[in-house]
């Protein structure tokens, strides 16, 4: 009767996903496929930015951590929600205002021309690979536990569903299907939650409450405060504008919709965290002490939940995965088709259509072979994740908000800031033993942040400059924009 | 009185998480029926 139920939700999931992807139609332009027409209203954008982020980590890993620390990941929570409000005053609607940029390497491009527009193409592409191999992994991971199917076949059927209708459809089908997902998961997951608190939990609301107070204090208590900085610093600038999100900041319908969408999915992350700790601290007392972290939500629902509910959770859980798996398949696609191919060769409209879809058949590929392939070298989500962040930060955000704030940025600032910040995240992440790293008592991701921060002041200051380049923060670009 | 702050708060969170999920999902209905691409 369960696999009955599994198969039978799964379909009719499945079915509506679909059908959502074809109404979302086949992109036929360009700017159809990277930024949707730059059309997208309010709510969508917000649904589809909150489900790009919303990943396995956001939502099962922390769901672990409420079980093990209370609330105590509320710090982290919080870091991130100042870093989307923050995006979102400042970053996001002086993106928006580019009405001729596509991707983060155009804006980058404006600022320091097509050197620096190459180099943060590269990156971006290696990051959103990157990020959809980690995606990837847990779309295997989930499959595999569920229908104890080999991981590989998990991988491959997760990426290749997401992989055809991001192909065809671009950012809008992205979009939609990410908006469709959000509305599975926000709804779903609380509504477990309030069933579980309401009926389930030992001791009704005063166990909860009592539960609260005893995992929180053990939590504060076994937080070292230089784990609890480097993961804050992590959250807080590791996923600062990513690819994904500054393409829905691009695509958004005016300059107020990009800037409320990211406020809004800023305060949408707070209580999400607060609903996921709640979820794992209402686990304690249901769920037997020294279960693995990422195994509380599962273990949680099977114990108190009927069958159809546990096929529920599996159709939650894809839903959250390939959300944030299409975002990012997209992303890529956009970033080497406009910033990689479309700065060495000049690409007609419709040839830049082609190298696109091309693309998200590309990285989707190499996600997948990465998935397959560190399966034992990565063991744990988290760590792939934090392995992206400590690259993104420092090769991009230095260069990239000095280009949108500072009067005549200079070629030579972005340039050395992209590069040096990269090499010294490469060189801290992969080469630099791991105990010389601890040693430095300083997050690397800091350090690297800092030389690149350095490489810049050198670059804007130090090295002659042949003339003044096109500004980004003068407004000389923001013909075309929303309002 | 910091156990009713606390259930409080958990509960108008997972209240806010399932409408703003109502929103989006009103809006993406709306947005598919209208036919356009955008």
């Amino acid at each position: 009767m369960q696999a009955f139920w599994t198969v039978a939700i799964l379909v009719a999931y499945t079915a509506m996903l679909v059908f959502v992807a074809l109404r979302a139609r086949a992109a036929r332009e360009f700017v159809a496929f990277s930024l949707a027409r730059r059309r997208l209203a309010l709510a969508l954008v917000f649904g589809s930015l909150s489900a790009a982020y919303v990943g396995p980590v956001f939502s099962v890993s922390f769901v672990g951590r409420g079980f093990t620390t209370g609330f105590i990941l509320l710090a982290v929570g919080l870091a991130y929600a100042v870093q989307n409000i923050m995006v979102g005053l400042w970053v996001a609607p002086r993106l928006r205002a580019f009405g001729d940029c596509h991707t983060l390497g155009d804006v980058m491009g404006h600022a320091y021309g097509r050197t620096c527009q190459l180099l943060a193409g590269i990156i971006s592409v290696g990051l959103c690979t990157g990020f959809s191999a980690v995606m990837a992994k847990a779309g295997g991971s989930i499959v595999k536990d569920v229908f104890g199917t080999p991981f590989w076949v998990g991988v491959l059927v997760v990426v290749t569903l997401t992989c055809l209708y991001t192909t065809f459809g671009g950012l809008r089908a992205s979009v939609v299907t990410d908006d469709f997902q959000f509305a599975t998961f926000a709804i779903m997951l609380p509504a477990m939650f309030l069933w579980i608190l309401a009926f389930r939990v030992p001791g009704g609301s005063a166990g909860f409450v009592h539960q609260v107070l005893i995992a929180t204090r053990a939590g504060w208590d076994a937080a070292s405060p230089s784990e609890v900085v480097g993961l804050v610093l992590a959250f807080l600038l590791g996923e600062t504008v990513i690819p994904p999100y500054a393409n829905r900041a691009l695509a958004s319908k005016t300059t107020r919709v990009s800037r409320n969408s990211f406020l809004l999915a800023g305060v949408f992350s707070v209580i999400w965290f607060t609903v996921m700790a709640a979820l794992g601290i209402a686990a304690r007392g249901i769920v037997p002490f020294g279960t693995h972290e990422d195994a509380v939500l599962i273990t949680l629902v099977k114990a108190t939940m009927s069958p159809p509910w546990h096929a529920m959770l599996l159709v939650v859980l894809m839903a959250i995965v390939m959300s944030s798996l299409d975002s990012l398949i997209n992303a890529g696609a956009v970033c080497l088709a406009r910033d990689v191919a479309g700065t060495l060769v000049r690409l007609s409209d419709g040839r830049a259509l082609y190298v696109g879809r091309v693309a998200t058949v590309l990285i989707a590929a190499t996600a997948a072979l990465a998935a397959i392939l560190s399966v034992e070298k990565v063991p744990r989500i988290i760590d792939g994740l934090l392995i992206c962040y400590n690259l993104w930060a420092p090769a991009i955000l230095p260069a990239l908000v000095l280009g949108l704030w500072v009067k005549r940025p200079r070629p030579a600032a972005g340039i050395l800031s992209v590069s040096t910040g990269a090499g010294a995240a490469v060189l801290l992440e992969f080469v630099v033993p791991k105990a010389v790293v601890a040693a430095m008592e300083i997050p690397s991701i800091l350090v690297a942040l800092l030389i690149a921060l350095a490489a810049y002041a050198v670059g804007h200051w130090l090295i002659p400059q042949g003339g003044p380049s096109s500004g980004l923060g003068t407004g000389r670009s923001e013909k075309g924009a929303g309002t | 009185m910091i156990g009713i702050l606390i259930i409080g708060w958990v509960v108008i969170s997972a209240v806010l998480l399932i409408l703003s999920g109502l929103w989006v999902a009103i809006e993406l209905v709306a947005e598919l029926s209208d036919g356009s691409e955008g």
